[in-house]
């Protein structure tokens, strides 16, 4: 059964295209980092801006002010069945030099076992971000695996 | 040969030597003078001819300030002299008073009235006098104020006393008692000196002995000596002495030296400082990195907390740390520093890749800038410190420049559930969980000791927050500044089987911009009260454990509402009651900037694991509520409290809501269609911001200071998503 939040949150399939393009821009798809999150300036002199009053200002009656939805992670992988393994998503993090991704651990989303190799969740996503890093660490001090996965039909699926 | 040329040759070459012999060994011009302030730093005295250091006591750093003080001696006993600020001390080569100024060039002071021939190693300053000490020759005092007219006044030496039985090499003023404090090199014992009679009181053993040649205090009356052989600085907390205090509490008082920072050793010390100035100077950028854990672990200054000297090459992570001033305890504490407001969330080169489960191994990925040291403290066990046995987990491991793995065991016997953990990156190894460090970083992390196959979702991220603000005017539609009431918010699901056992809410209290006295709290739909195991649920007030969510006198009330069919947790029962405000409200009007100081954190354990199917989607339901029997409106008959509650758009109120009150005002609820909390035009008076926000000043409207809510608002999400960023604010409507 969904609960009533849930079939709030199933919204706003008409995704911003502007928004795809600014990412692709920023180069590896990384959202921004809490760091960089306080280093934008805020503008300093008021814009041309139509001082709309708040009373004028009409939304439509279903609206709920966030534009969310639910994303399915699952991870089917032939090589950890059997080993002990672990993944994370990630929302921010960046490319490093060597082409490896270096997550912000403050923004994972998911954490938890492989188990035979097969990892399904559910999480709310941000309807702004398309792009989750995925990586998958064994216990044995090898570094992990990792892709950068885009959102398709509000799934991330490791290839 | 013109003899006119070889006489005024002769009185040239007299004059210019005169002039010369008067400058260089009497002349002030020559000098720098006494320094401009009270310095936090403390200096440090080695060798013949005297070398001055000057050493920050946070991290045992220390440099070279002057080596060349324009006089072949040594001088010793050196003390800061505040009231013309300058040090004063004994040159142990030529038995004479000296000073220095901001330059730490010796000047000779004239001096009568000490023993011939008798050198004095220990000495401090106090109320524009000299104290000199040696044992078996006894305490002098020399007035310092002559010199306030005349730089070569004539100074005189006064017996205290010939009683002078206690093996010192130095003594320190305590700014407050205006007593001297010194510890016997061979007993270790801790003396107070009566500065008017010499008498003295033995306090008790520090447990160090050696040659402490340096001794100084704080402002707070912390007392620190640094031992000649190892360079070993200790502290001994004296600060709730004051000149009242009792001889019985002074007998008292625990004085057990603790390891405090690794200075320079030397075979050859003598320490001053400024006794009324901090350690940490906030005048200047801080360059000293502390940790954030809660203050059981020891993270602030005062608590001996971990802290490291940024050295701009050893860190974790991907950038330098930024300096703080103390070490502020608190989720993300770090970010919000009051006297730092430009401090960062640097605690980002340490990730736990893998679940801690009991028995287990684990493995942390570390980012090191260069090489250098780790390591590593977990609380197992979770009583809130690091001190037990296996607690070092990461002992001392070499890292190389970049990213590395480490892997740990986590012992069978950790205890399950949300503990923190410590992590020390440095060019020195050996280092403590508590002490100063020369170099490097300290990053303090939260963890979940789990058990096996426990998976997690994190709401919006395992550290990272959305933004509740809350108009708390309902029905009443006002000013719209959404900054009544403002919540940093987060959840964490634990999971096994795909059925989550527990939820974890988190939130730190950012603004409170309205009238009224609110409480908060999250309304779980669809799971029952039933449900919720309330002998294990768990309440922290700013990490403390709460039995209540509010008490008042002898009234209380539950963190678990009893009463109610979907499970309602209450984080607080009035959210005025954990803050103090330097203004009318709390971090809402312009100018009126002070540190955030309340959060919370729920933990909802429950006693059927929910299936997903069930689970409403974070955030829940998180409201604010009227605090019972306090004033909240015109528009309502009598208090109100408990039973009117303000939720997010569409949000249906818990049983405990009035519903008489729907329809009132502006508000345009209608349950028969699942309509709450809108206005006629539909907004709402509570929104989710799915980042940390910076909220609009005091009656500052959303519009005025983020125009492009409308455009999000109009185009029904699919335009101007990013509306609450901060590059898309007007700064001048904004709190800060």
């Amino acid at each position: 059964m969904q609960s009533p939040n849930q079939r709030k949150m199933t919204t706003l399939t008409i995704f911003s295209f502007v928004v795809l393009v600014s990412l692709y821009g920023c180069g590896g798809g990384s959202g921004e980092s809490d760091k960089s999150a306080v280093t934008p300036e805020a503008i300093d002199k008021p814009v041309e801006v139509t001082q709309l009053a708040i009373n004028d200002l009409v939304a439509a009656p279903d609206f709920n002010f966030t534009s969310k939805s639910n994303i399915i992670v699952k991870l089917n992988v032939e090589q950890y069945q059997g080993r002990r393994s672990y993944i994370n998503v990630y929302r921010h993090y960046q490319m490093m030099s060597d082409g490896s991704y270096y997550p912000d651990g403050a923004s994972r989303v998911v954490s938890g076992p492989l188990v035979d190799g097969h990892f399904t969740q559910t999480f709310t996503g941000f309807n702004k971000q398309q792009q989750y890093l995925v990586e998958i660490w064994t216990y044995d001090n090898l570094p992990p695996q990792q892709q950068e996965i885009t959102v398709t039909n509000d799934q991330l699926v490791w290839y | 040969m013109n003899p006119f040329n070889t006489i005024f040759s002769n009185h040239f070459s007299k004059a210019i030597l005169s002039l010369i012999f008067i400058l260089g060994l009497n002349g002030p011009l020559a000098l720098a003078g006494p320094f401009t302030h009270c310095p936090s730093k403390a200096f440090l005295f080695q060798g013949n001819p005297v070398s001055s250091y000057g050493i920050n006591l946070v991290t045992g750093n220390y440099a070279l300030i002057e080596d060349n003080p324009g006089i072949s001696a040594n001088i010793n006993g050196l003390g800061f002299n505040q009231q013309d600020r300058y040090l004063y001390g004994f040159n142990t080569t030529h038995f004479q008073l000296a000073r220095m100024g901001s330059d730490f060039k010796v000047e000779t002071l004239n001096l009568s009235g000490l023993p011939q021939n008798t050198t004095f190693f220990v000495g401090d300053v106090a109320n524009h006098y000299y104290y000199l000490y040696r044992r078996n020759v006894g305490l002098y005092k020399v007035d310092l104020s002559p010199l306030d007219q005349d730089a070569n006044a004539p100074l005189n030496a006064i017996l205290i006393t010939t009683s002078a039985t206690i093996r010192l090499t130095d003594f320190a003023f305590h700014p407050k008692d205006n007593k001297l404090y010194g510890v016997d090199n061979s007993t270790g014992e801790l003396y107070q000196i009566d500065p008017q009679s010499g008498t003295h009181i033995t306090m008790g053993a520090t447990g160090e002995t050696g040659t402490f040649g340096a001794m100084y205090f704080d402002v707070n009356g912390y007392f620190y000596m640094s031992r000649n052989q190892d360079g070993q600085i200790y502290r001994i907390d004296l600060s709730t002495i004051s000149s009242a205090t009792p001889l019985t509490q002074l007998e008292a008082l625990d004085v057990t030296a603790v390891k405090f920072a690794d200075g320079p050793s030397s075979n050859q010390n003598d320490g001053a400082r400024c006794a009324s100035a901090p350690l940490i100077d906030e005048d200047t950028p801080s360059i000293i990195d502390f940790g954030d854990a809660p203050s059981s672990y020891g993270t602030s200054l005062a608590d001996n907390g971990a802290r490291h000297l940024i050295d701009g090459t050893t860190y974790l992570g991907l950038s330098a740390p930024d300096g703080d001033y103390d070490g502020y305890s608190g989720a993300d504490s770090d970010d919000s520093s009051l006297s730092n407001s430009q401090s960062f969330d640097d605690e980002e080169g340490i990730n736990f890749v893998t679940a801690f489960e009991a028995g287990l191994d684990s493995i942390v990925s570390v980012y090191a800038s260069r090489s250098g040291i780790l390591s590593a403290w977990f609380d197992w066990n979770r009583d809130g410190d690091f001190d037990d046995l296996n607690e070092q987990a990461i002992v001392d491991v070499q890292l190389e420049a970049g990213l590395n793995a480490v892997s740990l065991r986590v012992p069978k016997e950790a205890i399950v559930g949300s503990s923190w953990s410590r992590f020390r990156f440095s060019q020195q190894s050996g280092l403590a969980h508590f002490g100063g460090s020369s170099s490097g970083e300290v990053e303090d992390h939260a963890i979940n000791i789990s058990a096996t196959d426990l998976s997690y979702r994190y709401y919006p991220g395992e550290n990272s927050w959305v933004t509740l603000a809350y108009e708390d005017k309902w029905p009443e539609s006002e000013d719209y500044d959404m900054n009544d009431v403002v919540m940093r918010y987060r959840t964490i699901e634990v999971l096994r089987d795909n059925k989550v056992v527990r939820i974890d809410i988190k939130g730190e209290l950012q603004a409170l911009g309205g009238y009224h006295h609110s409480g908060f709290a999250v309304q779980l739909v669809n799971i029952a009260t039933s449900n919720v195991n309330t002998q294990t649920v768990r309440l922290l007030h700013n990490n403390v454990k709460q039995l209540y969510s509010g008490t008042n006198g002898a009234d209380t009330w539950d963190i678990v509402e009893s009463d109610q069919p979907n499970a309602v947790v209450v984080a607080s029962q009035d959210l005025w009651k954990h803050v103090t405000s330097v203004c009318i409200h709390y971090r809402s009007e312009p100018g009126c900037t002070q540190a955030q100081s309340f959060n919370f954190e729920l933990s909802v354990p429950f006693i059927t694991p929910v299936e997903l199917s069930d689970m409403p989607a974070p955030p829940y339901d998180p409201f604010i509520f009227g605090t019972e029997n306090l004033y909240h409106g015109e528009i309502f008959n009598g208090h109100p409290g408990r039973s009117l509650e303000i939720h997010l758009a569409d949000h249906a109120p818990t049983a405990k809501f009035n519903s008489a009150f729907f329809g009132m005002g502006d508000d345009t609820s209608d349950p028969t269609i699942n309509r709450y909390f809108r206005t006629s035009n539909n907004l709402p008076w509570a929104l989710e911001i799915t980042d940390q926000w910076h909220w609009p000043s005091e009656r500052k409207p959303l519009l005025q200071a983020y125009p492009n809510f409308q455009q999000f608002v109009e185009s029904q999400g699919t335009q101007s998503n990013n509306w609450f960023e901060l590059n898309q604010a007007v700064s001048q409507h904004l709190f800060e």
